[in-house]
């Protein structure tokens, strides 16, 4: 895993790490996105609130 | 070269770059898994059980039930999970079905593989006086009621039970909080206030792939006729295909 991602990322190395920390935090950050509405669904029971 | 060099010298910077973007390719695989393969997967599922159990019943019908096309019969409520209709809508696929199943349980009926829509217990069966009220994820565990969004005034909404076809008619859209529970009295958002039509109000997360909001559709009965009499005309082709 490691020598097959490594080798893929393009330029220096600190250029690999911006890539490397920009990629988990765009992921993260669409995670995050994805748990609030599932949390919202979650939440609410059918005697609490509607659900969909 | 120099690159390769200044990589093997700083070993633990490699290691941790390798283990950023290991987990980010988990987290994006896993939301692709969710948000859609997921999806693919259950879509076919729902709908394969949905066609089986409306065959099932199809080949199961013997009599006719008592009943008119304006007075139809009504079930008793089933058990938790169990199916109590099949639904089609015609404006949300030319084959689109799935099973509907008492309660709206998220985990056991809303994201099944075998059912996908619940019914609101404590609300009208198909074809009750009152507000037959059912539930179904908009985006993703099979995108049951995506489409919902794109129903147009008298597009017809059809509910297959054991007894036949009840045909609603949808009427119009309300948006709404997540906890805005009275959508699905009698009288939809009327407090007390007696049941005196046969309602269906569908509801779903809005917008698409977020929970903020609900988005209720409302439709009314419009008449019954008995399974021996055939699927209704705009959906007798779909259903005979699937036999």
């Amino acid at each position: 895993m490691y020598t097959l991602i490594w080798r893929a990322l393009p330029g220096p190395l600190w250029l690999s790490i911006v890539l490397a920390v920009a990629l988990v935090c765009a992921a993260w950050f669409c995670l995050v996105a994805w748990l609030f509405p599932m949390a919202d669904r979650w939440l609410y029971s059918d005697s609490s609130g509607t659900v969909g | 070269m120099t690159h390769r060099k200044n990589r093997c010298q700083v070993t633990p910077l490699r290691y941790a770059a390798d283990a950023f973007v290991t987990a980010g390719l988990i987290v994006v695989l896993f939301l692709g898994w969710e948000t859609w393969f997921n999806s693919i997967v259950l879509n076919a599922g729902q709908s394969a059980a949905a066609s089986t159990l409306s065959q099932t019943w199809i080949s199961h019908a013997a009599t006719a039930p008592a009943g008119s096309p304006a007075d139809p019969p009504v079930d008793a409520a089933p058990g938790a999970t169990e199916p109590l209709a099949v639904i089609y809508v015609p404006r949300l696929g030319s084959d689109w079905e799935r099973t509907i199943r008492e309660t709206v349980d998220t985990e056991t009926v809303l994201n099944s593989y075998d059912a996908g829509v619940g019914h609101y217990p404590g609300t009208a069966m198909p074809g009750g006086v009152g507000n037959f009220a059912i539930a179904a994820h908009d985006s993703g565990y099979g995108n049951t009621f995506i489409d919902v969004s794109k129903l147009q005034i008298g597009d017809a909404i059809y509910i297959q039970t054991p007894d036949g076809w009840y045909t609603y008619r949808f009427r119009n859209f309300q948006y709404v909080q997540p906890d805005q529970v009275n959508v699905l009295n009698a009288v939809p958002t009327v407090n007390g206030a007696p049941a005196g039509a046969r309602l269906i109000t569908m509801t779903t997360c809005n917008p698409p792939f977020h929970a903020v909001e609900r988005l209720i559709a409302y439709g009314s009965f419009e008449s019954f006729q008995p399974l021996t009499a055939g699927a209704p005309a705009e959906i007798a082709a779909t259903v005979a295909s699937k036999g």
